[in-house]
């Protein structure tokens, strides 16, 4: 993906029944169809990475969550071009049409986990004496999962679709993305609710949002 | 608690959209630049790993592509290792805050 | 929107949807659940914390897009625009492995 100075700025994909033209927060936002999948775009310079932006994005995603039955949102940011948009958006059509199906009706709530030391993937890893064995110590390590999170799973797993977990990117903080069915949701906040005695530590419960982590990278 | 406060410093410094800094420190500059440069040379390997363990898991690397790429991952971790050690740089100084946005790595 | 929308409406009485701490069970037994339509209340923008809206909408390995000044015994000297977007290479180039 270039960016291309006079770009395209992708907000998110959807299911192809939608108008050419949507006006969300004032923004004038363009459908353009790919084959069964729906590219939700402005004709614009990339915004600068201020607050104001970031929260006018997420705005604007959460306004189009509510127009419309089904909805990927792109990360902030998202510059391309329209060719290398459909090459992209072909590529990954199956997995596209397959995360339509699999948030419809969902939600993300999101839990943090706060107070988390140091884990033992992060410590120095054993000698590997050949390159495959290195690469396989890696992919070991990268799907280790912490004992919180495994407490977390095991807690919400009756009202929980899927999870991702984003780990080490906060000093002492681990964050868990839930994709919850919205009949499920209450469930859900009666459950969430016990965590923090469970673990105890400090836990938050925040949502429900559009499931941003449940979108596949196209990049 | 401490990392609400740290969290909440950090936050409000995008608010007010002032980027961070590096600073090289003036009595230790060739530390600064190095510990810079592994930074970046550490955040890029982290990236091409994740990546050549996605192809693992998707079946697209061949056997020998994959001993290629783990060896090649493999000298680049050590060399950022060795390089860091003879400026007394640990692995885990290696990182980039960058804010409110979360650590680098 | 010309598309006709089968909205459903919260139930009265539901408590507002974000919370910051977990909640305790608000009501014994729940009503029928809605139409599975996403049902989204418009939130407040400025009220969701900021946390949330980077955790959501930025993932830091993938679209970088970031600011930093470079100082030098605290006098800041050059401005460094980190915009890059980090694509896959093999979800952009033709397959070279299939040979």
């Amino acid at each position: 993906m270039k960016p291309a100075s006079e770009g395209i700025y992708l907000y998110a994909l959807a299911e192809p029944d939608l108008p050419r033209h949507l006006t969300v927060l004032g923004r004038r936002l363009r459908n353009l169809p790919i084959g069964n999948v729906a590219a939700v775009i402005e004709r614009r310079a990339p915004p600068d990475f201020t607050t104001e932006a970031v929260r006018q994005q997420h705005a604007i995603i959460t306004r189009l969550t509510a127009r419309l039955p089904v909805l990927l949102p792109a990360r902030f940011g998202s510059v391309t071009d329209e060719p290398a948009l459909r090459t992209l958006v072909s590529r990954h059509r199956a997995e596209i049409l397959a995360a339509f199906e699999q948030v419809r009706g969902c939600v993300q709530m999101t839990v943090r986990i706060f107070g988390m030391c140091d884990d033992v993937a992060d410590e120095p890893r054993s000698g590997a004496r050949t390159g495959t064995e290195f690469l396989e110590q890696a992919r070991q390590r990268s799907k280790h999962v912490r004992p919180e999170a495994g407490i977390v799973r095991a807690a919400m797993s009756a009202c929980v679709k899927a999870e991702r977990i984003a780990a080490g990117e906060r000093q002492g903080l681990l964050t868990v993305f839930h994709l919850v069915p919205l009949e499920r949701l209450d469930l859900y906040r009666q459950r969430a609710s016990g965590l923090h005695s469970m673990l105890s530590r400090h836990v938050t419960v925040t949502g429900p949002w559009p499931v941003f982590a449940f979108a596949p990278e196209l990049f | 608690m401490r990392e609400l406060e740290a969290m909440r410093e950090q936050l409000e410094g995008l608010a007010k959209a002032s980027p961070p800094r590096w600073n090289a420190d003036p009595e230790d500059v060739r530390r600064s630049v190095v510990k810079l440069v592994l930074t970046l040379v550490e955040f890029i390997r982290q990236l091409l790993e994740r990546q050549a363990i996605r192809r693992m898991d998707a079946g697209t690397l061949t056997r020998e592509q994959t001993e290629a790429v783990g060896l090649a991952l493999m000298r680049l971790e050590e060399t950022v290792r060795d390089l860091g050690a003879q400026f007394e740089i640990a692995p885990e100084d290696l990182t980039l805050d960058l804010g409110p946005v979360g650590r680098l790595m | 929107m010309k598309r006709s929308r089968r909205h459903s409406t919260v139930p009265p009485g539901r408590p507002p949807k974000r919370r910051s701490s977990p909640r305790p069970p608000s009501r014994v037994s729940t009503p029928p659940p809605p139409p599975a339509r996403l049902v989204a209340r418009i939130i407040d923008e400025s009220d969701s914390s900021l946390l949330d809206v980077l955790d959501n909408l930025l993932n830091r390995g993938v679209v970088l897009n970031a600011d930093l000044i470079l100082a030098l015994a605290d006098v800041d000297l050059v401005y460094v625009r980190l915009s890059a977007i980090l694509c896959a290479a093999d979800r952009l180039l033709p397959d070279e492995t299939s040979e």
